[in-house]
């Protein structure tokens, strides 16, 4: 149904009605602006111009009508949006990367690399550890992911953001990533992980002993609830 | 030969022949809808079977569905940022 609606505005500023792509970028705009701004790393206050070249961009080849050919009109936005990020610095060398993370991407998780990284990754989400379940309001929860994902490598927040939060299928993730289908699914899987991880760090920094709050709903298999507090 | 498994957790266990550690490898994909049919069926049998696996995979089943909750809301400023858009589109260029 989204891409049924993509299509028809697009086509329609094809046809010569270009104030539909006004409804086209006010679906689109907080889903592309939220991507550059992982993809921009120091240079957020490039984001909205970037983002503006790329609605630009598309505007243009939608009048051209060459938004007929893809498939997924998603996957072509945001594969214009990571073209467009990389355009804007292009030779300069870590230049996407946030200065505080450049030496650290993915240290967080460095010290776990003397056990298989799925397993340690697992591990230090929690996996195999013994917890009560516990609630945390849906807000409390919001608040501490949103912290959990900034703590993440860039790579793991693109790929939770557009399979996640924007719902991009695999197929498109792996197009808009640059990925083959099985590299993006292993990224996926590990960046769940690493994000569960973080949300348990989050957890003990905000609450001693809440860390293992995150296990909240019945959604794999329904149990009865061993204890109430 | 098969390598040797460390043993992260005293109580890892085989159960609807898949080990903790694979059920946790395949838990993307069950939550994704991925899994063929018997696969499925398979970690369902093993996650009832397995405390560890039943608490982990709902944690993790919980983070997957909390982050995808959060969704694109519209920007604060999303008329702004569309109005300049549109003008620019306007503008000759």
């Amino acid at each position: 149904m989204s891409v049924d609606e993509d299509h028809a505005l697009l086509a329609a500023v094809q046809a010569g009605e270009p104030r539909a792509f006004a409804t086209y970028v006010r679906k689109h705009e907080a889903g592309v602006r939220r991507f550059l701004r992982t993809l921009l790393g120091d240079h957020q206050a490039d984001v909205d111009d970037v983002a503006q070249e790329v609605f630009l961009q598309v505007f243009r080849a939608a009048r051209q009508g060459e938004t007929s050919m893809p498939t997924s009109p998603r996957a072509w936005l945001y594969t214009v949006a990571r073209h467009a990020a990389a355009r804007r610095f292009r030779g300069q060398r870590d230049a996407l990367v946030p200065a505080h993370r450049r030496d650290v991407d993915d240290a967080t998780f460095r010290h776990l690399s003397e056990t298989p990284p799925l397993l340690a990754l697992g591990i230090a989400a929690g996996w195999g550890t013994e917890t009560p379940e516990d609630v945390l309001t849906t807000r409390e929860r919001q608040q501490a992911l949103r912290s959990a994902l900034q703590r993440l490598p860039e790579a793991s927040q693109q790929v939770l953001l557009v399979r996640d939060v924007l719902g991009l299928s695999g197929d498109e993730a792996a197009e808009v990533l640059g990925l083959h289908l099985a590299a993006q699914k292993s990224r996926l899987h590990r960046a769940r992980l690493q994000l569960a991880a973080a949300l348990r760090e989050v957890l003990h920094a905000e609450t001693p002993g809440a860390a293992d709050r995150a296990g909240l709903s019945t959604a794999l298999s329904p149990q009865p609830s061993p204890e109430s507090t | 030969m098969s390598h040797p498994r460390p043993a992260p957790v005293d109580d890892e266990q085989q159960v609807a022949g898949l080990w903790c550690r694979e059920v946790l490898a395949m838990l993307s994909d069950y939550v994704d809808g991925t899994l063929s049919p018997a696969a499925r069926a398979n970690v369902e049998a093993h996650v009832q079977a397995c405390a560890n696996c039943a608490r982990f995979g709902t944690s993790f089943a919980t983070v997957v569905a909390d982050i995808r909750a959060l969704g694109a809301t519209p920007s604060d400023d999303v008329d702004t940022f569309t109005a300049g858009v549109m003008a620019l589109i306007d503008s000759p260029s």
